[in-house]
């Protein structure tokens, strides 16, 4: 599995979103992404991709976009 | 009473609005809320629904309310429209104020035409008693769909706030920041109790875990914020002992254990920063607070509830007896002006007359120590509570049967709920996840479901949720 279909499947199992309606404007508070779900996303991103986000990691991951770009931080390349 | 906030030196600030950054004077405060007052005028008593968030229209339109002697029901704006109708169906109010449009309302409502930021609609077709002591109604339960609501009097009200602010060492120079809904009674407390001393509110309706919230916190140098279990998990998460945060000085949690892992973690770093922590405990039935540890005492009391509020008494009883002898548990029994009048489930109940008296039997299990500080062992009734909302065990498992044709057996913690099913198809697992997620609308990591070929029961032929628990899934 490539880096984004990666991502797209931690953030379609922890917001129960189908992958195909997952974009880059994909963002914080719309939808099923609340706080809990916010929780559950960055747990799967991390068993996902084997890596401990840092604290500032996870209040900035507020859209599909910002996640792509913080991980890049540890060297996931999309 | 705090929503007299003429009382108030009219200069000092009473909110702020985080989006625009407006500040609202007590002055300015209490003009607005003359203005709206005259939109909701009526000779009667009125019943209203406030679909409400955190924002500053919000408040206003609530303090109106208690202000005219109106009852006000205060509900999320975000839950969802069927729910809203059917809570409109049953109760029918007078009066509905809403943050949006609202959609497939009955005719009987007219919306009031004015160009204003809320929505006001009036049924001018119902009448109905509305009992004159009522202030506040909010609903308890994680299970939105159930109408089952607490009513608060003017009385109930002023005097829990009373109690928080005299034990949190409320004083005008405290400016909390609004971190819970309104609609739930912890949120609702913390106004409350800050408007009550003239303090200045951060209303917002930013989440805890995004970065914004927190620089709207430093922005504005708020000085306390309160959350449920959860929202400590997630602090931890975050690594708060690193995190930036000068102007904090009083956080809260309630709303549902928080492990004594978490208490420690907490107490330490709010010792070594010089933050005041309070673990407290209460119910929507006694408006929120019952009791609190005492910040300074917290080292020694980890587990515990602590003592109740001032003006409250804690009492343990066991079959119908108060039990004096530390270390001896029993049902809790919460005494005190802060126990509501009774529950409604109908418009009618809501002309009914005071039922407990002041006597609130909490369901939950406790003891208290040599020094009357009160632990919490188990519940009575099958409750957990799911990020701070009341989940009833009996009822979902009776909802899956209904739905489903197989047996159910619920259990779980203050994180998590479990679900056995009396299946040998795996596959039957999935869907029931799906229905429970779906009614209750709980997030699915906290749901689990597992399919056995018996649920266990004792010999007298009930579900044995000891034995039940053990196959902990």
């Amino acid at each position: 599995m490539g880096n984004l279909e990666k991502l797209k499947k931690a953030f379609s199992e922890s917001l129960e979103i189908e992958p195909e309606t997952i974009t880059d404007e994909l963002s914080y508070s719309s939808g099923n992404w609340d706080s809990i779900a916010h929780l559950a996303l960055i747990a799967s991103i991390e068993t996902e991709f084997d890596i401990m986000l840092a604290s500032d990691d996870v209040i900035d991951m507020s859209s599909f976009q910002k996640a792509k770009e913080i991980l890049g931080k540890y060297d996931i390349k999309f | 009473m705090f929503w007299e906030i003429e009382n108030i030196p009219q200069d000092r600030i009473a909110l702020i609005d985080d989006v625009s950054g407006e500040n609202i004077t007590y002055g300015k405060l209490k003009e607005e809320c003359d203005k709206f007052a005259l939109r909701i005028k009526s000779e009667k008593k009125r019943l209203i629904f406030l679909f409400c968030d955190n924002t500053v229209d919000c408040v206003i339109a609530y303090l109106s309310a208690l202000r005219s002697g109106h009852a006000v029901f205060l509900v999320n704006a975000r839950m969802d429209a069927e729910l809203k109708n059917s809570l409109i169906d049953v109760y029918q109010p007078e009066i509905i104020i809403s943050i949006e449009q609202m959609s497939s309302l009955s005719r009987n409502y007219k919306l009031e035409e004015t160009g204003a930021k809320q929505f006001l609609y009036f049924n001018s077709e119902n009448k109905k008693e509305v009992h004159k002591d009522i202030a506040v109604l909010l609903s308890t339960s994680g299970t939105t769909g159930s109408p089952k609501l607490v009513k608060l009097t003017h009385k109930n009200i002023q005097a829990n706030a009373s109690s928080i602010a005299e034990y949190l060492g409320i004083d005008e120079n405290e400016k909390p920041i609004t971190s819970l809904p309104m609609s739930y009674s912890f949120g609702l407390s913390v106004i409350n109790s800050h408007l009550m001393k003239g303090a200045t509110i951060l209303c917002t309706n930013k989440s805890m875990v995004m970065r914004e919230f927190w620089n709207t916190f430093n922005q504005h140098k708020c000085t306390s914020f309160s959350g449920v279990p959860y929202n400590y998990q997630m602090l931890q998460r975050l690594k708060f002992d690193k995190m930036e945060i000068p102007s904090l000085k009083t956080m809260a949690q309630a709303g549902g254990r928080l492990s004594e892992e978490f208490i420690r973690f907490f107490y330490e770093v709010a010792k070594k920063k010089n933050i005041k922590f309070f673990v407290m405990y209460g119910q929507t039935e006694a408006t929120a607070r019952i009791s609190y540890v005492p910040f300074n005492k917290l080292g020694d009391k980890i587990g515990s509830i602590g003592i109740p509020v001032p003006g409250g008494e804690i009492k343990i009883f066991l079959d119908g007896h108060e039990i004096n002898t530390p270390k001896v548990e029993g049902e809790l029994v919460y005494q005190g002006p802060n126990v509501m009048m009774g529950y409604a489930e109908t418009r009618e109940d809501l002309a009914k007359d005071d039922e407990l008296n002041g006597v609130l039997h909490t369901g939950d299990i406790a003891y208290k120590d040599e020094d009357g500080f009160a632990y919490i062992t188990g519940r009575l009734k099958r409750f957990i509570k799911l990020f701070g909302l009341r989940v009833n065990l009996d009822e979902i498992e009776k909802m899956i049967e209904n739905h489903f044709a197989f047996a159910a057996a619920c259990y779980g913690t203050d994180d998590a709920l479990k679900i056995l099913i009396q299946s040998s198809g795996n596959s039957d697992a999935e869907p029931v996840k799906h229905k429970v997620i779906e009614t209750y609308k709980l997030h699915h990591s906290v749901v689990k479901v597992k399919c056995v070929g018996a649920i266990p029961v004792t010999s007298s032929g009930k579900r044995d949720y000891k034995a039940i628990q053990e196959m902990d899934i």
